[in-house]
C-alpha cells in the first residue's frame, strides 16, 4: 500500500491534520485530524513509500512501549480508515 | 476548532500562495453562496474591485464573507447578498481573499465571476427593495 498523491500532513491550527492539497490548494472540507499515533503511523508510511500492516505494526512496537496484538489493532483500524477516506491506494 | 482559528489558519496559507477551499456558513450570501451545502475558493486578493466577493475584517471585531458594493479611497462598504440590509466597513488592509468560485457538495466549482453571474449579482443589488420577498420565495424552493 501506499498515501495517495497530494495528501499532505501539516499542522492547523495546532493539531496534526492529514489534509489533501494539490497544486497549492487546501482544500479545509478535506482534513483528517490525527492524534499522536495516527501521526505517527502517517509519518512512517510516507517514509516507507510502500508499507504493509505489518511494517506498520513493526515500527509502532519500536517506537511505543506497546503489545504486538494491540499495535496490530491499532494499525488495522488506522488503514482502514484511511481505506475509508481514499487517502491509500495498493 | 474556533471559527476564528480556522479562517486565521486559512488566511495564513492564502498568504503563503495557496488557494484554500473553506467550507461555507451561514444564509448570509444567499442565493449565490448556500452556507452549509457549498465551499468557497479562496485566493490572494491582489486586484479587488466593486462587486468581488472577499473575505475581509470588518469593523474591528469579526470576520465575514461578503461582497464589495463600494469602494471610496481606501474605505470598503461591504454587504451579503442575502442580507436584507447592515452593511459592513473595513480598508483595503483588512480585505484577507478573494472569493473566485464556489463548490458545490459533489466538489464541482462555478465561477463566482462569469459574465451571467455578475450580471446576476448587480440585478441583486438593484433589486435590495424587494429582496425580502425574492428571498422568501428561494428559501420555499
Amino acid at each position: 500500500m501506499k498515501i495517495k498523491e497530494g495528501f499532505v500532513l501539516r499542522e492547523v491550527c495546532g493539531d496534526n491534520v492529514v489534509c489533501s492539497e494539490q497544486l497549492g490548494h487546501v482544500h479545509f472540507g478535506h482534513m483528517f485530524v490525527t492524534n499522536e499515533t495516527a501521526t505517527f503511523l502517517w509519518q512512517q508510511a510516507v517514509k516507507d513509500g510502500a508499507f504493509t500492516t505489518e511494517s506498520l505494526v513493526s515500527a509502532l512496537c519500536e517506537a511505543y512501549d506497546i503489545s504486538e496484538e494491540q499495535a496490530r489493532k491499532d494499525v488495522s483500524a488506522m488503514i482502514a480508515k484511511w481505506k475509508e477516506l481514499d487517502m491509500i491506494e495498493e | 476548532m474556533k471559527d476564528n482559528t480556522i479562517i486565521e489558519e486559512a488566511i495564513r496559507l492564502v498568504e503563503e500562495g495557496h488557494d484554500v477551499t473553506l467550507p461555507a456558513k451561514g444564509k448570509s450570501m444567499l442565493p449565490f453562496i448556500v452556507g452549509g451545502k457549498e465551499s468557497i475558493l479562496l485566493v490572494k486578493p491582489d486586484k479587488i474591485s466593486v462587486g468581488d466577493v472577499v473575505l475581509a475584517w470588518v469593523d474591528d471585531y469579526r470576520y465575514v464573507v461578503h461582497r464589495i458594493i463600494s469602494i471610496k479611497g481606501d474605505s470598503i462598504t461591504l454587504m451579503g447578498d442575502g442580507n436584507l440590509a447592515g452593511i459592513e466597513h473595513c480598508f483595503f488592509k483588512d480585505v484577507k481573499a478573494k472569493v473566485t468560485h464556489v463548490a458545490d457538495s459533489k466538489g464541482h466549482y462555478r465561477n463566482l465571476y462569469s459574465k451571467k453571474r455578475v450580471i446576476g449579482a448587480k440585478c441583486w443589488l438593484w433589486l435590495l427593495p424587494i429582496r425580502r420577498y425574492l428571498l422568501g420565495i428561494y428559501r420555499r424552493l
